[in-house]
């Protein structure tokens, strides 16, 4: 059964998938949260791979899982085509990040005093809470149909915003809502 | 694609999952701590996430269909949003310390969110634009 997938890329196009992903990898200024937009108009808006409802879902999944938030690319990799997406998505965005971007932030690490690398920081800093805000409102887009939803999306941000609760104790209490009113 | 019986296979043919979240540069620290917290989330064999994670989305791929499955997925993507949403609010009081000045930096903020999230400009064409803008913007602030 294939109910993950929309329309999976076909062969030819997994060596787009690769490049994009590359180029995600060198552009993700502010970590992983921040290339969230830019994967969801690739592969949501762009090529119809995956939906929207799907997008949030499998974001969700890896923020509901132990590790490192990067995991939600293995997921969207799987997403669109199995262990071969998985591998082409993981690929493309760690191969620049263990290797350019890990020298990069060395470089930078060494001169962070330096004018140029003040500037880069501090200067795209607003840049990159534009792009968390971003990520959060694309994710959303499932839930703005649905006055539950829509709701239980407010109630985490006041929660977030004004308390120190762990963030899995929300999802956990978000599926459960989900199951009586999604 | 068809889902494979046994969830754990592609596991073995996986790429070294990450110790950490890369991030180009010090931004992180920079905008409010997000590396710590992303590094107090990291595991302990690096493997081991991955497993979990992708034992969780072949079941999903598995049972989407069905209506609660779906219902539930629904209401945990509604609270991911919202987190993901309430750690750029929780950066927002940074800005008014940044280096271009509360207004700019509220602006530029606001800015890329239109840019990025309403119109869907891709990012590279943002960050040759705007990120420009705001580089050199800084860099004349930040003149000795």
């Amino acid at each position: 059964m294939t109910p993950a997938v929309v329309s999976a890329p076909a062969g030819s196009d997994w060596g787009g998938v690769l490049a994009q992903f590359l180029l995600l990898s060198l552009l993700s200024i502010g970590g992983a949260i921040s290339t969230v937009p830019e994967m969801h108009r690739y592969l949501v808006d762009q090529h119809h791979w995956l939906s929207n409802e799907q997008f949030s879902a499998m974001v969700a999944i890896a923020q509901a899982a132990p590790g490192p938030n990067l995991l939600f690319v293995a997921v969207l990799g799987w997403g669109i085509g199995g262990a071969l997406g998985m591998l082409v998505t993981m690929i493309g965005i760690l191969l620049p990040s263990t290797t350019l971007t890990l020298a990069a932030a060395r470089w930078g690490e060494a001169r962070r005093d330096t004018r140029g690398v003040q500037a880069f920081v501090t200067g795209l800093a607003p840049l990159t809470v534009g792009l968390v805000l971003s990520s959060g409102f694309l994710l959303g887009k499932p839930s703005y149909g649905n006055p539950w939803l829509l709701a239980t999306m407010i109630a985490t941000v006041l929660v977030c915003v004004r308390t120190k609760v762990n963030p899995v104790w929300l999802i956990a209490a978000g599926g459960l809502v989900g199951a009586f009113v999604g | 694609m068809s889902t494979p019986d046994t969830p754990l296979a592609p596991d073995a043919a996986a790429p070294p999952a990450p110790d950490e979240t890369p991030s180009v540069l010090p931004e992180a620290a920079a905008t409010g701590g997000q590396a710590q917290a992303e590094a107090a989330r990291a595991p302990r064999s690096p493997g081991e996430p991955l497993g979990v994670v992708l034992v969780l989305t072949v079941a999903y791929a598995h049972y989407a269909q069905h209506p609660v499955v779906a219902g539930v997925l629904r209401g945990m993507g509604a609270v991911a949003a919202g987190l993901i949403f309430a750690t750029g609010v929780k950066l927002l009081p940074a800005l008014r310390r940044n280096v271009l000045g509360p207004a700019a930096a509220y602006a530029f903020a606001a800015l890329m969110f239109g840019c990025i999230a309403l119109l869907r400009v891709p990012l590279p064409w943002m960050l040759a634009g705007l990120g420009a803008v705001c580089f050199t913007l800084a860099w004349r602030r930040l003149k000795p």
